[in-house]
């Protein structure tokens, strides 16, 4: 590295007047070897080589006069002013690099050709450089870096007292300074420099000198040691805001140094001097402004000096290039600014960039830290707009995996989940299935699913995500979703034992998620719930923790309503009313409209249920002022009826109109579930003041004026209700029951029927051909609305236990279960009971079969094949041989089923056969004796073979020697 | 800028209307070069005013004998750098903002006859005291001069910032409760998206701040903010400052503080660099103060950052 100095820079214009004295002096500068050769025309050729810039060749002129003239006593035979000839070959070797020579040449200046007094007869011969090649030799010194000699040298110069002009002050202190600096004295650099600084027009400094000066400053404050290092960085900032006005006001002049500020500002920032380089990019100008300066003050006469007109036309190719060199600046401020944690800064810094140097080659990395900066301070939206414009810009890039990863976390954290599965989708394609890379895209991805409300699609992902990612850092949100979704599918059990398990972890953790979980946990409860569990309870324990715990959460409201829901149903209708006026003030104070109108929508048949039918009007007056178009409305259209109909009867009819207005408008929307729920609960109420076949006729009478087709199926289903519950002994009305399945069967379309009268059609047509009705049962499940999804389940379920293929018994396993365990309907759990244990009990899962017989024969409510599950369960002890268990089961069936042939003779039957086998022969004589005495009377297969069986164990006994006349105490009858 | 002596090219000057020159008894003769058509040598003499017809120039100081030269015989005008013109220069530069205004002041008044000179003597004074006085705060006054200084006065290089003016004068109504912050807001809207330079960008960022602030919108206010004290490099000291300290408080308007890490984190590098740079080490003030301290340590358990918080609300388990 070639150290920085500063020459005396007064020096040069001085060649001319010096030739100009040797001649004057009238020296006899002749009688050299050739003839030609004489001092003065050597001298005056060196010099104007010197003015043409060619050194070497001014240095051969010099050193030609030495080796020529200067070997014999030249002092005594010219004088001091022979020293001009070393200094300027000095000067020569300083620029021509040989620093070595340079020292000899300005010593022998100083030393060998010091000016003395002169006597009155002397020629004058004066070495005017005398003085000055001390301050040169010190920049000599300086050069071959042995800056204490050098240090030494310039103060030398300084009491030598040199004539104001002769030197340049600015240079001195400059060149003293950088000498401290190196010697690693930068505070004395510091103040020697800055006193070129302070007196800048006086010492002659120019703004070049300035510069450079700064630029080993900088140097300077960034190699000192670790512990001085915050001390000087503050000086270095103070330094530059001290300076600004001497450095920064020129953009153009200061373009000139922008690499070297952009290389400082690097480098700052390395040596952990953050506000150094934020100083030292301060100085960096802007471009387009230097550019403007340049045509309006560096353009003298109208026409610019080549060198300005270069330097110009460079920052306007840079500029229209894209990438004017600030944009380094930014990067480096940017940088400076994440580094003390202010990542805003650098997010503000790449958003100006993306937005306005649109042509930079750096773009790609622009957009990128534009996108993770603001995905870092959370401005999702801006993350999200940079993101998709890097994606669109440059799909095969090699960052696009990471963009598209803050992309996919922006995204998801604004709720943009349609985006997120558009992009997550196509990313995870080309990724591995659990390597870190897809974890994000795949969560989100389930995630999204999730949000969107695709229960049925999320819960695969949810599950893979799970599965795949143990140490994901979403897995808290991922185990958490893979729960709820279970809540949202109604999947209660499962859902119950996962969140139980996320609870474990979490709970401790105090997880943002702890709310929504206890109330998903919370309704896990209340779905689950028996008098025994007590669910119920457990239910509101949660609920209260929600409501204690977390007064600032997003879902009090639906928690409120919750508890309403469970004091409802435990009909403690006073708490429930209150718990529902909390969740509609929770939910009007957050704005989540839809739960406001569940919880007022439940607040009417609350207070119908406790005879307020005022205040149930009121709520009913409330809702269809607020929320006329809420998916509540139909259920408090309907329930309303009843309020007015006791509480205001001159409103009724206005009631029913609006019930009817309701109807034909969800006909119209083709809203399935709403009509459902609105229709048979009209019905219901019109059919306690009215006739069925008015009933019908009222129907009848929408029908032929609204055509809409969902309406249209709906008013059948209900008149095939009405029928079936009030109508069947009549024959016309049984012939038009058949007429509308029919229609209803060969009508429609299958997609637009609501689960209730899918499953209503099902059910028909499976109780005539189970097969055929596979259909209408697989549509009720494709659906995410639970309706009937039980009764769907269990049908298809009876009918892949029908089946021989192990694979489609195993669903017929997992739909029995399902229906059982999650859907909690009384009536389907016995059907799915039964039907799960018939198919252990086939595939001979004796253990298996065994419990879930006991579970059936456990639940007193369970008649429907009670004596068949009784005497299964018996022989499932038998094939598992515990024989007692067996017996005792087997003469269950004999005692409480007797009538029922089938199973109480075949039970008998294997009670004694198993105590004969196990040796208790005359006692399997007794059994089978006396039950067949009992059942002799009965024609039937089974009796008979109870008869042969007595026979066959007397003669046994006979043969064995063990028979005993007292044995069979109706011999003789 | 340096204090070069700047000259003034006729060719640019023409493009102005005639209308737009001082009417009225001209100044003192101004000391000026007049390079004629044709000519190789300028000629030396005294502006004595710029006329519809063309320049007045005279040999005499006094303006005595003068010739009115149509601009179309008038090559170049250089004038004469006026006195107290590179003091004054400086002085803005080292924010000495009052004594720069007075001595721009003088120097308006002298080259007032001159002003129509594009990017003269006359112009640029005014200009610069104008933006002393912004610099200064002093938003009245510079609210007063708005009128008398013409864009066409000064080439593109000072337009921007003579449209800032008026930016900073609604600035100046606002915080003295002249006006309410409509004004402003208009004129900041969507300014992100405008193509200025980065000074004035930054300027206009201070104010986008003002305005998003005032309307509650205090992440809009604190990017805007951080706009302003960095994408003109910094090189506004005053504005820096301004910008820093305002974006500190807006931070101390967050209820939710405490809670958010990452914003805490971002409040705390802002203040150790305001304390380092524009206080150069020392006490910040009282209320912000703060910031410049270490970010005090994280809680033992938090809330992730990044993930949602909580669900949708189109669910009800009801």
């Amino acid at each position: 590295m070639t150290p920085i100095l500063l020459l005396g820079g007064t020096l040069l214009r001085h060649f001319r007047c010096l030739a100009a004295v040797f001649a004057l002096a009238g020296i006899p500068w002749s009688g050299s070897a050739q003839d030609s050769e004489t001092v003065t025309s050597l001298f005056n050729r060196g010099v104007s080589h010197m003015e043409s810039d060619e050194w070497e060749q001014a240095h051969a002129s010099f050193s030609r006069i030495v080796e020529v003239f200067g070997t014999d006593d030249p002092m005594t035979f010219y004088g001091p002013q022979f020293g001009v000839i070393y200094y300027h070959k000095g000067l020569c070797e300083m620029r021509l690099g040989r620093y070595d020579e340079a020292i000899g040449s300005f010593e022998t200046c100083h030393r060998q050709f010091p000016n003395r007094v002169l006597d009155d007869a002397e020629t004058p011969s004066i070495n005017k450089y005398w003085k000055v090649s001390v301050f040169e030799w010190a920049a000599a010194l300086q050069q071959v870096e042995d800056y204490e000699s050098a240090l030494r040298k310039y103060k030398e110069f300084l009491e030598l007292k040199p004539e104001p002009g002769s030197f340049k002050p600015a240079a001195y202190f400059i060149n003293i300074g950088i000498c401290y600096i190196k010697s690693r004295k930068v505070v004395e650099g510091e103040t020697e420099i800055a006193k070129a600084f302070d007196k800048k027009d006086e010492y002659g400094a120019t703004a070049a000198d300035l510069w450079r000066a700064l630029v080993v400053l900088a140097r300077g404050w960034m190699a000192v040691e670790e512990g001085e290092r915050e001390a000087t960085q503050a000086r270095g900032v103070k330094f530059l805001n001290t300076y600004r006005h001497l450095l920064a006001q020129d953009h153009f002049l200061m373009s000139g140094y922008t690499s070297t500020l952009l290389v400082l500002g690097q480098e700052a920032t390395k040596a952990d001097m953050s506000s150094l380089a934020l100083q030292l990019y301060s100085y960096v100008p802007d471009s387009q402004r230097a550019i403007l300066e340049a045509d309006v003050f560096h353009t003298p006469g109208g026409r610019m000096a080549p060198a300005d007109q270069r330097k110009r036309d460079g920052l306007k190719a840079a500029v229209d290039s894209g990438d004017p060199p600030e944009i380094n600046a930014f990067f480096g401020i940017a940088q400076a600014y994440q580094n003390r944690g202010d990542n805003r800064a650098g997010m503000v810094i790449y958003e100006q960039l993306a937005n306005r140097y649109l042509k930079s080659k750096n773009r790609p990395e622009i957009l990128h830290a534009a996108t993770a900066m603001a995905a870092g301070i959370g401005e999702m939206l801006k993350a999200q707009k940079y993101g998709l414009i890097f994606l669109e810009q440059y799909p095969e890039h090699e960052l696009k995996d990471e963009v598209a990863s803050l992309l996919l976390s922006s995204l998801f954290y604004n709720q943009e989940y349609e985006k997120c599965v558009e992009i997550a989708g196509q990313i995870r394609v080309e990724l591995t299935l659990g390597s870190r890379e897809r974890d994000l895209p795949d969560f989100v991805y389930g995630g999204s699913m999730y949000y969107l409300g695709k229960y049925e699609e999320a819960q695969p992902e949810l599950d893979l995500h799970v599965e795949n990612y143990e140490a994901s850092p979403y897995r808290e949100n991922s185990t958490y979703y893979q729960a709820s979704n279970l809540v949202k599918r109604f999947y209660w059990k499962e859902a119950a034992e996962k969140l139980d398990a996320w609870l474990v972890i979490y709970e401790p953790k105090d997880s943002a998620l702890l709310d929504v979980a206890y109330l998903d946990r919370a309704s896990c409860h209340f779905a689950l719930a028996t008098e025994a569990n007590g669910g119920m309870t457990m239910a509101l324990d949660l609920i209260e923790k929600v409501l204690t715990k977390f007064p600032d959460s997003q879902v009090l409201d639906r928690a409120h309503n919750l508890a309403g829901d469970i004091h409802q149903s435990e009909q403690r209708f006073a708490p429930a009313e209150e718990s529902y006026l909390k969740g509609l003030e929770t939910a009007e104070a957050l704005e989540h409209a839809e739960i406001a109108a569940g919880g007022l929508s439940q607040l009417v048949p609350v207070c119908l249920a406790q005879e307020k039918y005022k205040e149930a009007i009121s709520y009913y007056d409330a809702f269809f002022s607020k929320y006329p178009n809420s998916f509540h409305a139909p259920n408090v259209a309907v329930t309303g009826l009843r309020a007015f109909r006791e509480g205001d009867p001159k409103r009724l009819a206005e009631a029913v109109d609006r019930v009817i207005e309701i109807v034909v408008a969800l006909g119209e929307a083709g809203d399935s579930a709403g009509l459902e729920q609105a229709i048979n609960s009209f019905i219901r109420f019109q059919l306690e003041d009215n006739k069925p076949v008015d009933v019908i006729d009222q129907l009848d009478a929408i029908q032929r004026q609204h055509s809409y087709r969902t309406l249209q199926a709906w008013l059948l289903v209900a008149k095939i209700g009405i029928i079936e519950e009030h109508l069947t002994q009549q024959g016309p009305m049984r012939a038009r029951l058949q007429v509308y399945y029919d229609e209803l069967e060969n009508s429609f379309k299958k997609e637009e029927l609501g689960n209730y009268i899918l499953a209503r059609v099902g059910i028909n047509i499976a109780e005539a051909n189970l097969f055929r009705a596979r259909p209408w049962f697989e549509e009720i499940l494709k659906r995410e609305n639970p309706d009937f999804q039980a009764h769907a389940a269990l049908w298809l379920a009876k009918m892949d236990a029908k089946s021989t293929d192990p694979a489609t018994r195993q669903q017929a396993v997992e739909k029995f279960r399902r229906v059982r365990d999650d859907f909690q309907i009384a009536e389907l759990a016995e059907d799915a009971t039964t039907g799960l244990a018939r198919l252990y009990h086939e595939d001979g899962k004796w253990k298996e079969a065994n419990v879930e017989w006991e579970r059936y024969m456990a639940n007193r409510q369970w008649t429907r094949v009670r004596p068949e599950a009784a005497f299964f369960y018996a022989e499932s002890f038998e094939k598992l041989n515990e024989l007692d268990n067996a017996v005792r089961a087997y003469t269950a069936v004999y005692a409480l089923h007797a009538p029922v042939l089938d199973y109480s003779a075949e039970a008998v039957l294997r009670v004694g056969q198993i105590q004969w086998n196990r040796g208790f022969q005359e006692e399997a004589f007794k059994i089978v004796n006396e039950a067949y005495r009992r059942m002799k009377t009965n024609k039937h297969r089974l009796v008979e073979a109870l008869g042969r069986k007595v026979e066959e164990f007397r003669a046994g006994l006979k043969q064995a020697g063990k028979w005993k006349a007292s044995l069979d105490p109706f011999s003789g009858s | 800028m340096t204090a070069t002596p700047r000259p003034v090219f006729l060719t640019v000057w023409l493009s102005i209307a005639w209308s737009l020159l001082p009417a009225g008894l001209w100044a003192k003769p101004i000391s000026a070069r007049l390079l004629l058509e044709g000519r190789d040598v300028p000629e030396p003499g005294f502006v004595v005013g710029v006329e519809s017809g063309g320049i007045r120039f005279s040999a005499n100081a006094s303006g005595a004998s003068s010739r009115l030269y149509p601009f179309d015989r008038v090559k170049q005008v250089d004038l004469q750098e006026p006195d107290d013109w590179r003091r004054a220069l400086e002085l803005m530069h080292q924010n000495k903002f009052d004594e720069a205004v007075r001595l721009f002041d003088g120097i308006a008044e002298t080259y007032r006859d001159v002003r129509a000179l594009k990017d003269g003597y006359g112009a640029l004074a005014m200009y610069y005291a104008m933006e002393c006085l912004r610099r200064s705060g002093n938003y009245g006054d510079l609210s007063n001069r708005i009128a008398l200084l013409r864009e066409e006065y000064l080439s593109e290089l000072y337009r921007p910032q003579i449209r800032m003016f008026a930016f900073w004068s609604a600035l100046g109504s606002y915080q003295t409760g002249k006006e309410n912050i409509d004004r402003l807001a208009r004129l900041t809207d969507g300014i992100e998206d405008q193509e200025l330079p980065g000074d004035q960008m930054a300027q206009a960022s201070y104010m986008a701040g003002v305005v998003r602030e005032a309307q509650g919108q205090l992440t809009e206010a604190l990017s805007a903010y951080h706009r302003a004290f960095t994408l003109n490099m910094s090189r506004d000291r005053p504005l820096m400052r301004m910008a820093m300290e305002a974006a500190l408080r807006a931070y101390l308007k967050d209820p939710d503080l405490e809670k958010n890490r990452v914003r805490l984190r971002e409040a705390h590098g802002l203040g150790k660099v305001y304390q380092a740079l524009i206080l150069e080490g020392g006490r910040p003030p009282a209320d912000i103060a703060r910031f410049s301290e270490p970010l005090p340590p994280e809680p033992a358990a938090t809330e992730p950052e990044s993930e949602p918080e909580s669900e949708p609300e189109s669910e009800t388990a009801s």
